[in-house]
């Protein structure tokens, strides 16, 4: 509970602090915004010229864009710390996080809270209600439940990613923008239906970097759409184990890192 | 001439360095190239044409600009705006060089760094996988050179433009991510413009970000749109020109009110 509290503490802080130059917060935060905003009338625009996409309706690609980009927006306020974390090995600065009495995990988790954010988080929110609207959703009391569970995985699976992408710069002190892939890309990946995809591209995202439980099995349980590639409507439910077990294995693989970290001595 | 010729080959020597980063980018920008033609053929599946392309056009041009990305679209490099947050641009500014040219020529070694280590690669790796079409012949290739020069000269201006609002700012990153956002638009990278409505398209030639991507890979394509090749490339020389102007004046007006931080 008090690890509850002090968190609370230092993200307040951070957001403090953040707070101090407001013009360049309003200007970020917007720029945020669009620049995601673009991301989406690219969607909008190919639907223009075409009805759909493989059997895909604007409104249905919509969800898959919201349901991935809601998640990562959403992972990017809780994982900042470890996004920027390669300054920390860089300038030898972790050493001082090792000797404070609280676990690594907890204090990168609690480093940073990136506020600015809140533009690309409104656009990915807005995305989804206008799908949930355009595509005319029917609600039973299972979807809305299932909703913020599917939008809360998503976003364990991206700090997963996050914090692998952190623990490899145990070993290569430098930043890996290899991870960009799956967090960018992947989100650029889960924006769309798995079909559209080559054999070998859609497997790698089911059964290795598992990113179509963020969006692609949530989107055609939410829509009762039946699986064109024939996989059981019940793969929507196991998004949360799925989710939480990659997580899982990013904590292990940190905690690896951790034992196996060499400050730079600068 | 020279001075600028070395400056251009130290900064394609010192992006030598990063190799493994280069070697992530690699594969980085293959992941998108893989991504984008996905898209991209099956928004033509079961349909001969969309917005003017077939199959092997709309695979070939999703290729070539992801190839083309690092060389002639990116303009988030901070050296020059390190440089006035250090006050090291107080320096290089006494120097008896042209500072604006000085700085033209780091983004052109770098570009031209991007061209042989990103692009080449990444295109014969589009060319195995994907089958991508050739210039239809020398002339092409040849004019298509001719447009990437260009491409480049333009990127690198508005990388100058952009880092340079650094001396009324300081940090120069919002403005560089706004224009990036609108480069990323309107320069074709997301998509083709001829996939944009009538209004929007217009805008698209009022604006320099074409002359980035657009331009060389409809050369590289021989397709005809709404310009020809000739046009294409003129417009690319007047754009590139329009910045380089932009790049002296501002230069002339941030010395006036230079404010050098620390010491």
């Amino acid at each position: 509970m008090y690890a509850i509290g002090l968190y609370f503490r230092l993200i307040g802080a951070c957001i403090r602090g953040q707070m101090q130059y407001r013009v360049s917060f309003l200007l970020e935060t917007t720029a945020q915004f669009f620049a995601t905003f673009i991301d989406f009338l690219t969607v909008y625009f190919i639907f223009n010229r075409i009805p759909s996409l493989r059997g895909w309706s604007l409104g249905e690609v919509a969800l898959l864009y919201g349901l991935a980009a809601t998640g990562f927006a959403i992972e990017e306020f809780l994982g900042r710390g470890f996004d920027v974390f390669h300054h920390k090995v860089v300038h030898g600065d972790f050493d001082r996080v090792l000797i404070r009495p609280w676990g690594t995990f907890f204090q990168i988790l609690a480093d940073e809270f990136p506020v600015r954010r809140l533009g690309r988080l409104g656009q990915a929110v807005l995305v989804l209600a206008f799908a949930i609207r355009y595509v005319g959703l029917r609600w039973t009391w299972a979807k809305a439940l299932y909703l913020p569970v599917a939008l809360g995985s998503g976003c364990v699976f991206y700090l997963a990613i996050i914090i692998a992408q952190a623990t490899m710069c145990f070993w290569t002190v430098q930043a890996v923008e290899f991870a960009n892939i799956f967090t960018y890309g992947g989100t650029e990946m889960a924006s769309y239906p798995l079909e559209i995809y080559a054999d070998w591209f859609r497997k790698l995202f089911i059964f290795v970097i598992p990113l179509a439980f963020v969006s692609y099995f949530p989107a055609l349980y939410l829509l009762d759409k039946p699986d064109p590639l024939g996989f059981p409507i019940w793969f929507a439910f196991l998004t949360p184990p799925v989710c939480f077990a990659v997580l899982g294995l990013a904590v292990a693989l940190w905690r690896y890192g951790v034992r196996h970290y060499q400050s730079t001595g600068s | 001439m020279r001075l600028y010729l070395e400056v251009a080959r130290k900064s394609f020597r010192r992006q030598m360095a990063y190799r493994t980063a280069n070697l992530a980018g690699i594969a980085v920008n293959f992941f998108f190239t893989c991504l984008r033609v996905f898209i991209f053929t099956s928004v033509l599946a079961h349909r001969t044409q969309v917005a003017g392309y077939n199959v092997p056009q709309i695979v070939t041009y999703m290729c070539l600009t992801e190839a083309l990305m690092m060389t002639a679209g990116a303009i988030g490099h901070w050296e020059l705006m390190d440089s006035v947050i250090t006050g090291q641009v107080a320096m290089d500014l006494a120097r008896p060089w042209d500072f604006f040219f000085y700085w033209l020529s780091r983004n052109l070694g770098r570009a031209a760094y991007f061209a042989v280590f990103r692009g080449i690669p990444l295109f014969l790796l589009s060319r195995v996988i994907f089958q991508i079409q050739l210039p239809a012949n020398g002339l092409t290739a040849v004019l298509f050179l001719v447009s990437l020069c260009l491409a480049m000269l333009v990127s690198s201006a508005l990388g100058f433009l952009t880092n340079f609002t650094a001396m009324w700012t300081t940090d120069a990153r919002g403005v560089a991510s706004m224009v990036t956002t609108v480069m990323w638009f309107f320069s074709g990278m997301l998509l083709p413009p001829e996939f944009l409505p009538h209004w929007l398209r217009t805008l698209v030639w009022w604006l320099p970000f074409q002359a980035q991507l657009y331009a060389p890979t409809t050369i590289y394509l021989g397709r005809t749109g709404e310009l020809d090749r000739g046009q294409l490339l003129a417009l690319q020389a007047l754009w590139a020109l329009i910045l380089m102007g932009v790049g002296k004046a501002m230069l002339a007006a941030g010395q006036r009110k230079l404010t050098i931080q620390g010491g």
